[in-house]
C-alpha cells in the first residue's frame, strides 16, 4: 500500500500548488516514478485516479495525468562504471527494503566492476513531478 | 521542472504533532541516544502518545537500546508505514534500520537528505509528541528536521567537558539564526548538580536534567524498562516540561 502514500503525496502537492496560484484547473501533470520504488503500476494508477477524483470534489480539476517510469541507473564514485538494476541481482527481501527507502540500495548493491558501495543513483530513484501545467 | 512531492507529504505528516523534540549535540558519545530512548519511554508510560524516530541515518542504534530486533520486527504498510509499537507500551518507533538491517549505510550527504525525506514522508504516526534521536553535529539530519518540522524544540545534550560546552555555544548560534528555540539543556555524565547549573547558566539554557555516570547502564542496553528506570529519577524536570506542553 506504499503506492497509496506516493499517490497521496502527489495529489497533496497538486492541491498545494494549485491553491498557491489560485488556479482550479490543471491541464497536465507529468509524474516520474523511479524503478527503485518498485511499485505496482496498476495499484499506483488506480490510487492516483481515486485521489484525483476526490480532488475534483474539492474544486480542483486535473485533466490529464502522464506517468513515466524511469529505469534505475547507477554510477560508481570510485571507478566511474555505470550500470543498471538488471546487471546486479537483488533478492525479493532487498527489493522490498529498497522500495520503501531507495537509498538503502547502497547496502545491498555494489559496483559490478570494483565492488564498491560508494556509487551515485543517477536515475530512477524516487517519485517526482516533472511538469505541472495550469489551465 | 522538479517538484518533490515528499516535502508536501512531510508537512502533512508532521502536522499531527503538538511537539517535536530533536535531541541534539555537536559532539558524539554524550548520551543522546540513551536519553532519547529513556525519555520517550518515561513519557509513554505516563500516558503521552510518543513517537521515537531514530534519525541517525548512517549509524542507527535506538533499536539496540530498546531491544527491538530489526530483522524480525517490521513496520506495517498501510498507506505509508505504521511505526512499530514497543511491547505493551504505546511508544511508536521508526528507524531506517528496519530497511538497512544491522548493516552500515555507506551514504553521502545527498543520500542522507533523501533517506530522511523518504522516512518522514512515508511514516504515519499517531502520536502527539515526536522525540528524535539525531547524529552528532549539524549535518543534514539536524538541518533537515529543523527546516521541515513546524516549530521544533530541541533538547541540547552536553557533558561537563570544556570541548563539549564550547561547541554547544557555537551551535546555539546556528539554532538561533534559524529561529529555533531550544527547550533546554541536559548535562550528562556529571558528578555534581552545581556544575550542571553553572553550565546551564553559561549557556543561558534551562536545565532539564543532570545525569551522573550510571554504572549499570551497559547492563540496561536492550532492556528498555531497566534503562528508563535508571534515567528517570534524573529527568523529572525534562518530563514535567514536556508534559506541560503536550497536555496544554
Ligand atoms: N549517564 C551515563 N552513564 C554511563 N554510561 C553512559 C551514560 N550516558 C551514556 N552512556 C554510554 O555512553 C555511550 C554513548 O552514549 P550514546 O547515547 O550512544 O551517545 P550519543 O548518541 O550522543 O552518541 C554509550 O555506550 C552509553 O551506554
Ligand atoms: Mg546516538
Ligand atoms: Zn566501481
Amino acid at each position: 500500500m506504499h503506492e497509496w502514500a506516493l499517490a497521496e503525496a502527489i495529489t497533496v502537492t497538486i492541491e498545494y500548488e494549485a491553491r498557491k496560484r489560485g488556479s482550479r484547473t490543471i491541464e497536465l501533470v507529468e509524474v516520474v516514478v523511479g524503478e527503485l520504488q518498485s511499485i505496482d503500476r496498476e495499484v499506483f494508477e488506480f490510487a492516483l485516479k481515486e485521489l484525483i477524483a476526490s480532488l475534483r470534489e474539492r474544486g480542483i480539476d486535473v485533466r490529464k495525468v502522464d506517468i513515466e517510469f524511469e529505469e534505475a541507473k547507477f554510477k560508481c564514485f570510485r571507478c566511474g562504471y555505470q550500470w543498471n538494476l538488471s546487471e546486479v541481482g537483488i533478492s525479493e527481501h532487498e527489493r522490498e527494503a529498497i522500495h520503501f527507502i531507495p537509498d538503502v540500495a547502497k547496502v545491498y548493491i555494489r559496483c559490478p566492476k570494483c565492488g564498491s558501495h560508494d556509487f551515485e543513483i543517477v536515475a530512477g530513484r524516487g517519485v517526482y513531478i516533472k511538469r505541472l501545467e495550469f489551465g | 521542472m522538479f517538484i518533490d512531492p515528499r516535502l508536501y507529504a512531510i508537512k502533512r505528516r508532521l502536522a499531527v504533532f503538538r511537539l517535536i523534540v530533536p535531541i541534539v549535540s555537536p559532539k558524539g558519545g554524550v548520551g543522546k541516544s540513551v536519553i532519547a530512548a529513556a525519555l520517550s519511554l518515561s513519557l509513554a508510560l505516563k500516558g503521552v502518545r510518543v513517537g521515537l524516530l531514530d534519525l541517525d541515518i548512517t549509524n542507527p542504534c535506538s533499536h539496540l537500546l530498546l531491544g527491538i530486533d530489526v530483522e524480525t520486527t517490521k513496520p506495517i504498510e498501510d498507506r505509508g508505514i505504521r511505526p512499530v509499537k514497543l511491547g505493551s507500551t504505546e511508544l511508536e518507533f521508526m528507524s531506517i534500520a528496519f530497511y538497512s538491517g544491522n548493516k552500515t549505510l555507506p551514504l553521502r550527504g545527498t543520500d542522507i537528505d533523501n533517506a530522511i525525506k523518504e522516512v518522514l514522508s512515508i511514516t504515519q504516526w499517531s502520536a502527539s509528541l515526536l522525540i528524535i534521536d539525531t547524529p552528532p553535529g549539524f549535518s543534514d539530519e539536524v538541518l533537515d528536521i529543523i527546516s521541515l518540522a513546524p516549530n521544533p524544540r530541541p533538547i541540547i545534550v552536553t557533558t561537563p567537558s570544556v570541548l563539549s560546552i564550547e561547541t554547544v555555544k557555537r551551535s546555539l548560534e546556528v539554532l538561533s539564526n534559524e529561529g529555533v528555540k531550544p527547550l533546554g539543556l541536559i548535562v550528562n555524565l556529571s558528578h555534581s548538580v552545581d556544575l550542571c547549573l553553572q553550565i546551564s547558566q553559561v549557556l543561558s539554557l534551562e536545565l532539564l536534567a543532570c545525569i551522573p555516570w550510571l554504572t549499570n547502564l551497559e547492563k540496561a542496553v536492550g532492556k528498555p524498562l531497566a534503562l528508563k528506570d535508571l534515567l528517570e529519577p534524573y529527568m523529572t524536570k525534562a518530563i514535567e516540561t514536556i508534559l506541560r506542553i503536550v497536555e496544554r
